[in-house]
């Protein structure tokens, strides 16, 4: 045994270490843009699994349509009955955006938090250690996504874009825990209560939107939508509900538990929201700063 | 033309972990474990077993490179893992006969080091906070029994490709 660790063997281990240490603190800064050459691989293995992904995301789908025939007919009769309340809420709603529009061109108000556009996009794979809960899209630099725009499915927000390259991008899922990772978001009820999201309790599978005031009142059930005043996500976006509220330790705040609305482990078709309000730019606030 | 063949089928098991996940993640049967495919570890292994230390070790710097830069932030983690263990496993073989039997065992020890490693590294660093007991049994257990599984499937068609590429290799050299 200890002519296992030859010179040789142990100047390659030691060089190799400290090799291995350098290239984790570089890469644990947090970095703006990636370098060329990750870019470049994240692209090329990208197309593969793009390539891969989709007839097998075709079978499972098959196999899940097969499962959902036997409930059609239940599921018909269900939706029958809602769809009068949706027609209703749609004229609703038109009506309510023509009188905006009215009333903010009264004001010249041009830009709203709320407008965005959005880039489809669709998962091609998914980070298979499960330590952190990244998927990477088929949309990247190329098709105007940034860092840090908001990613959702239909039902409502699932995150953010951690990683651009130029064909594909990485998106940081909601359930990610990361504590750098918070939303600024809005609890609609009869007055809406602004604060951030601050974490992700994986046991319950909640988000934690924490230091509440005590005095506010807030219900379950009630809706938490974006704020868009951190400047980077549009206001407006589905976040999930409250599902249970609890003071924290001293008892001078509460922390709302809030089950998201989307569905984190079924995501297939994405669009990446793409704020058109102007958002502070770094160089600006200096400026003012001085 | 023989020659890419061992790389594209590692490379389609790469892809093939994402995949895996993505469609049969153990939310969606009810399941609160957390099973993680390590297929590629299972791979190198079988490699540095039956075609030699050197070439898993290549096999496991490169992979373990494309591993990091696509799915993590923190590029080191996975290069120096893969071919550390792929080297020890392959010791393995030396002294003990190679069956099935063996190769799962070394695969299961394999796999084990590598979680250990990965949760020591990403606790000291702070990425996660996950205490021991519930990595044991949510994660350690789940991951061992799945990749126990893959290894018993894939160990014969895969070895006798194994077999018939190092003939190949014997010829050449």
């Amino acid at each position: 045994m200890p002519q296992f660790f030859t010179n040789k063997r142990l100047i390659i281990l030691l060089v190799s270490i400290i090799f291995l240490v350098g290239l984790i603190g570089f890469s644990l800064n947090d970095r703006e843009k990636l370098t060329w050459p990750e870019q470049f691989l994240k692209d090329s293995v990208g197309w593969g699994q793009s390539m891969f992904h989709q007839p097998a995301q075709y079978v499972a789908g098959f196999f899940q349509n097969v499962n959902d025939l036997k409930n059609t007919y239940e599921e018909n009769r269900l939706l029958k009955a809602r769809l009068d309340e949706f027609v209703m809420l749609h004229e609703k709603v038109q009506e309510l955006e023509k009188e905006n529009d009215r009333l903010r061109s009264l004001l010249d108000k041009k830009e709203s938090l709320r407008q965005y556009e959005f880039i489809q996009g669709t998962v091609i794979a998914r980070n298979p250690e499960q330590w952190h809960e990244l998927i990477i899209l088929n949309k990247g630099a190329e098709h105007g996504v940034e860092k840090n725009m908001a990613v959702i499915t239909s039902k409502g927000m699932i995150g953010k874009i951690k990683f651009v390259s130029q064909f594909t991008s990485t998106v940081q899922l909601l359930s990610d825990i990361d504590r750098t990772n918070r939303i600024s978001a809005i609890v609609k009820g009869n007055e809406d209560v602004f604060g951030l999201i601050e974490g992700y309790d994986p046991d319950e599978e909640v988000l934690l939107f924490k230091r509440i005031p005590f005095d506010v009142d807030i219900k379950v059930g009630q809706t938490v939508i974006t704020s868009g005043l951190g400047g980077i996500f549009p206001s407006g976006l589905v976040i999930g509900e409250v599902s249970k509220v609890v003071s924290d330790e001293f008892g001078l705040t509460q922390t709302a538990n809030i089950k998201p609305a989307a569905n984190f482990y079924d995501v297939d078709h994405v669009m990446i929201i793409k704020r058109t309000a102007s958002s502070p730019t770094e160089e600006k606030t200096i400026e003012e700063g001085e | 033309m023989l020659r890419f063949l061992l790389p594209f089928f590692v490379f389609i098991i790469f892809i093939g972990e994402s995949t895996f996940v993505d469609l049969l993640h153990a939310k969606s049967f009810g399941i609160d474990r957390i099973f993680a495919p390590r297929f590629l570890m299972v791979i190198l292994i079988l490699i540095s077993s039956y075609i030699g230390r050197t070439q898993a070790v290549y096999y496991g710097i490169s992979f373990g490179l494309l591993f990091d830069i696509i799915y993590t932030d923190i590029i080191g983690v996975y290069m120096f893992l893969f071919p550390l263990i792929a080297y020890i496993m392959s010791y393995i073989v030396t002294i003990l006969h190679m069956n099935l039997f063996v190769i799962l065992l070394s695969s299961i020890i394999g796999i084990t080091l590598l979680e250990l490693s990965v949760f020591g590294l990403y606790s000291l660093i702070g990425v996660s906070d996950l205490l021991w007991s519930t990595f044991v049994t949510d994660r350690l257990f789940p991951t061992i029994i799945l990749n126990g599984v893959f290894a018993i499937l894939i160990f014969y068609p895969f070895r006798k490709l194994l077999l018939k590429i190092k003939k190949l290799q014997n010829i050449e050299s």
